[in-house]
């Protein structure tokens, strides 16, 4: 593909990303404001474990977390949404810290279990808080605009998810960017070279954790309601197709993933029960053949994502 | 006695009886984990399946209820070495670069997996093997269904069958030496590669095991394993990662600290004790309780 | 018997043999030399398929088994001491050698070997139900080479048996390559301990940066300048 062949497609899609609303209709531009929160939730859990190594599984409890405290904040304490959301972003990222702190004592396997234990604990948490949740039912919330019109929610969402992505992007090129892959690569290395590993790990989970909030805070006053089912492995397991399917590790795979993802789900729920087993089914296939993602398999695997395939070694 | 003893004492009892199953599912995630170097995020699905096998078995065909905790096991090997082939073989391939973290995902993408598949088979509502006796037995403190004190029993024989396996059969002293040093395994004639299916499956029979002796007590539906799954990660925990001995104490420990938890928190929350357990022992002593990494 | 022509192995991007050529013949004890990080243990991970074997060929009594499972190869008759001995810690001593007896499949077989093994290794059977990882560390390298010995090998590869061990011990390692090679072994011996190693061998290779720089008999490698300053310190 020639430059400038190229410049005119990503001219083509920005116009039609732009321009949405305006040619696809109400269903999908409702799509399109979902896939501005994938984006967000994805990336930024890419970040944290694509590039800085910590593999973890509260990534929607976060979301839900931010999506709950934004309700909240709006409905009983009757401030404005936007102040919702940021005060959901701030107690998500305390909370992503605090997690962070419990990680940080825990190398590998006990990681990865600490954060599911938490993500269970959370799930059931919201379903028992029934005074403060309603339970399974979920909560109503506060809608960020009047009206019925997705437009404004879709270019809102399209602007949180490109400002986050510049945020991360500027991060992974910044000199803490590559201070976390190197975490990631080596800690002890990393530890050894003077790098102040908490430091690192606590600013990269509890910003993750933030930017999630966020997110869920946004879709809390774009769909009306927040519900436990956010918070379930069945949430978090889209979470991981999304990254996986773009590769992980990369920063342009996840957003391809996200976007893909909510796409193909759509095209999936004519399925009707049998829809979630196809998709587990289809992300049982994608890491089983594709582990880093379907454009490191166009590329024959030249893209370093973070479960490539290495040059074959003994 | 006060209330708050007995009801204490109850709930001990009671947790015990109860836990040790958990303790033969965590068996079953230490085999898994001192063999292949993972932890099975999916066992608490494996758990489930042994629990609608139990059903199928027990209730649709109408085979002894204690005969079908053996259907459900020999049904759930037979997955479980499927699952090892298709799904794990790239860990062992030299082909990844984090097979670690392939591991965490890949079992992780399972367990919502096989949680979905079942749905459209059993339907998203409850369902009950058929109980192992009838009434119930009084223990002084509490009373317990004689169901469930006949599969903390069985529980405890598997976890002795499986102990005295590991200790004196060819298979068994060729799976803790591999589980101790991969290579030097390999170096002694054993197919490392190929005991993996085996670990997987018999790990994975251990938590059907688990999930075919409850199933007359506690309702099977597909998100069921998801707790037993927390209780068994605990127990892992408890019991040092790895170490067959810890799993069973740990097991014991999780009903005590459980039973503690409901007399001084409160008793809604009894299902999420397992990750306060983890958190807390982790926070005191991140090797585990038993602070090994060993599997003997 | 052994025979290998240009191996060929890598860590990732790390080239650690260079064309390996060696060659052992049926009874003899071949030391290979070298400094650390030379390529000795990589060499002998190759052989025995624990290590993948990117270019060349090894033979074993004239047949290929280059990239063939450890399994497959140590069936062949081919075993190994490894470099820090490599117990399994938590293992019994008598289990340990279970273990190394997997192949041997008639239960009379492997109470005979494991009899004959602890007359042949006393200390052994004095510490038979004792974990271990709880010996020293003389005593782990008896039970390392016996757990090898007792699958009956017809070549036995030795990474630096006497590594970190008292000269008495030393001694006793020694003592019982030389003991095993008569009773019809052969035996490639990995050293670091030059001198202590062609005393006993009968061929030796030096191994440089992953490729074999000089080989002959224990007589030959002696008188020459080189191996004397880098390796006998004169
Ligand atoms: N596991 C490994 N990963 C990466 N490089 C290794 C590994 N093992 C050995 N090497 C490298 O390969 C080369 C040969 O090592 P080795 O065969 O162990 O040498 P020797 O046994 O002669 O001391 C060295 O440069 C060493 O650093
Ligand atoms: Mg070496």
């Amino acid at each position: 593909m020639t430059k400038t062949t190229r410049t005119v497609l990503m001219l083509l899609l920005a116009a039609a990303v732009l321009t949405l609303p305006m040619w696809a209709g109400t269903y999908w531009t409702h799509i399109g404001v979902l896939c501005c929160y994938y984006v967000i939730v994805v990336s930024s859990w890419n970040l944290l474990v694509g590039y800085a190594g910590q593999m973890s599984f509260a990534q929607v409890s976060f979301s839900s977390l931010g999506g709950y405290v934004s309700t909240l904040t709006a409905t009983r304490l009757g401030l404005h949404p936007v102040i919702g959301m940021a005060f959901g972003a701030i107690v998500g990222a305390f909370v992503g810290y605090l997690l962070g702190i419990l990680c940080l004592r825990m190398r590998g396997v006990y990681h990865s279990l600490t954060t599911l234990a938490f993500a269970e604990a959370f799930r059931t948490m919201l379903n028992l808080e029934y005074k403060i949740t309603r339970g399974s039912l979920g909560l109503l919330g506060v809608q960020l605009f009047p009206g019925t019109s997705k437009t404004p929610y879709y270019y809102v969402g399209l602007l949180l998810a490109v400002l986050a992505l510049l945020l991360l992007y500027r991060i992974i090129r910044s000199p803490v960017g590559f201070t976390l892959r190197a975490i990631r690569e080596d800690q002890t290395a990393a530890s050894v070279a003077g790098v102040p590993l908490a430091r690192y790990k606590l600013f990269v989970f509890a910003l993750t954790a933030g930017m999630a909030a966020f997110a869920g805070g946004f879709l809390s006053h774009f769909l009306g309601v927040v519900t436990p089912d956010w918070a379930t492995q069945s949430a978090m397991s889209f979470i991981l197709a999304m990254a996986i399917m773009g590769g992980l590790g990369t920063f342009v795979g996840p957003i391809i993933g996200a976007v893909g993802v909510e796409v193909l789900v759509e095209y999936l729920r004519v399925l009707g029960r049998y829809y979630m087993s196809f998709f587990g089914l289809i992300v049982l296939l994608m890491l089983r053949f594709a582990p880093g993602g379907l454009l490191a398999l166009f590329s024959g695997f030249k893209l370093p994502t973070f479960l490539r395939r290495r040059a074959s070694q003994g | 006695m006060s209330a708050g003893l007995s009801m204490f004492l109850s709930y001990l009892v009671s947790g015990v009886i109860i836990g040790n199953i958990y303790g033969l599912m965590a068996l079953g995630l230490t085999i898994i984990l001192g063999v292949m170097k993972i932890v099975n995020f999916a066992h608490g699905e494996f758990y489930m399946l042994g629990g609608y096998a139990a059903y199928v078995s027990s209730i649709k065909l109408g085979i002894d209820p204690r005969l079908s905790i053996l259907v459900a096991m020999g049904v759930v090997f037979i997955i479980g070495v499927i699952v090892e082939r298709g799904l794990l073989t790239p860990l062992y391939a030299g082909k990844l670069d984090r097979p670690g973290d392939y591991a965490l995902l890949m079992t992780f993408a399972l367990s919502v997996f096989l949680m979905n598949v079942v749905i459209p088979i059993f339907g998203p509502y409850q369902k009950s093997s058929a109980p192992l006796a009838e009434g119930s037995v009084n223990l002084g403190v509490v009373m317990v269904g004689k169901t469930r004190l006949i599969a903390s029993l069985v529980s405890i024989l598997l976890m002795a069958i499986l102990l005295v396996a590991l200790k004196k059969t060819r298979l068994g002293i060729a799976l803790r030496a591999i589980a101790a040093d991969r290579d030097a395994a390999a170096v002694c004639g054993i197919d490392v590669n190929r005991m993996n299916p085996a670990a997987f499956g018999i790990g994975t029979a251990m938590a059907a095991a688990a999930g075919a002796l409850l199933a007359p007590s506690f309702l099977v539906y597909p998100a069921c394993g998801t707790i037993a799954a927390s209780k068994a990660n605990a127990i892992l925990v408890l019991g040092g990662m790895g170490s067959t001995k810890g799993a069973i104490v740990g097991a014991l420990l999780l009903g005590v600290f459980e039973a503690l938890g409901v007399l001084f928190l409160t008793p809604g929350y009894r299902d999420v004790y397992g990750f306060l357990v983890i958190v807390l022992v982790l926070l005191i002593k991140p090797t585990g309780l038993f602070g090994s990494q060993e599997f003997s | 018997m052994l025979v290998l022509s240009d191996v060929e192995a890598s860590y990732g991007d790390l080239r650690a043999l260079n064309g390996v050529s060696l060659r052992v013949e049926k009874g003899e004890i071949f030391a290979l030399l070298g400094a650390n990080g030379a390529g000795k243990s990589t060499t002998l991970r190759c052989i025995v398929g624990l290590m993948k074997v990117r270019g060349g060929t090894i033979e074993f009594e004239g047949r290929r088994i280059e990239n063939q499972t450890t399994s497959t190869i140590v069936k062949s008759g081919i075993g190994l001491v490894f470099e820090g001995r490599h117990v399994f810690p938590e293992l019994t001593v008598l289990e340990n050698l279970l273990a190394g007896a997997y192949l041997v499949k008639e239960a009379r077989a492997v109470e005979q070997r494991t009899q004959e093994l602890f007359e042949q290794f006393p200390r052994l059977a004095e510490r038979k139900s004792q974990q271990a990882g709880s010996l020293s560390g003389g005593e782990q390298q008896m039970l390392a080479i016996a757990r090898a010995l007792i699958a009956k090998p017809t070549l036995l590869l030795m990474d630096e048996p006497s590594m970190g061990l008292a000269p008495k011990v030393v001694d006793e390692v020694f003592r019982v390559v030389v003991d095993l090679n008569q009773k019809g072994t052969t035996v490639l011996l990995v050293e670091q301990n030059a001198r202590r190693a062609l005393e006993v061998a009968h061929h030796a290779s030096v191994l440089e940066s992953g490729q074999v720089v000089l080989t002959g008999t224990p007589a030959e490698l002696l008188q020459n300048r080189a191996v004397q300053t880098a390796y006998l310190g004169m």
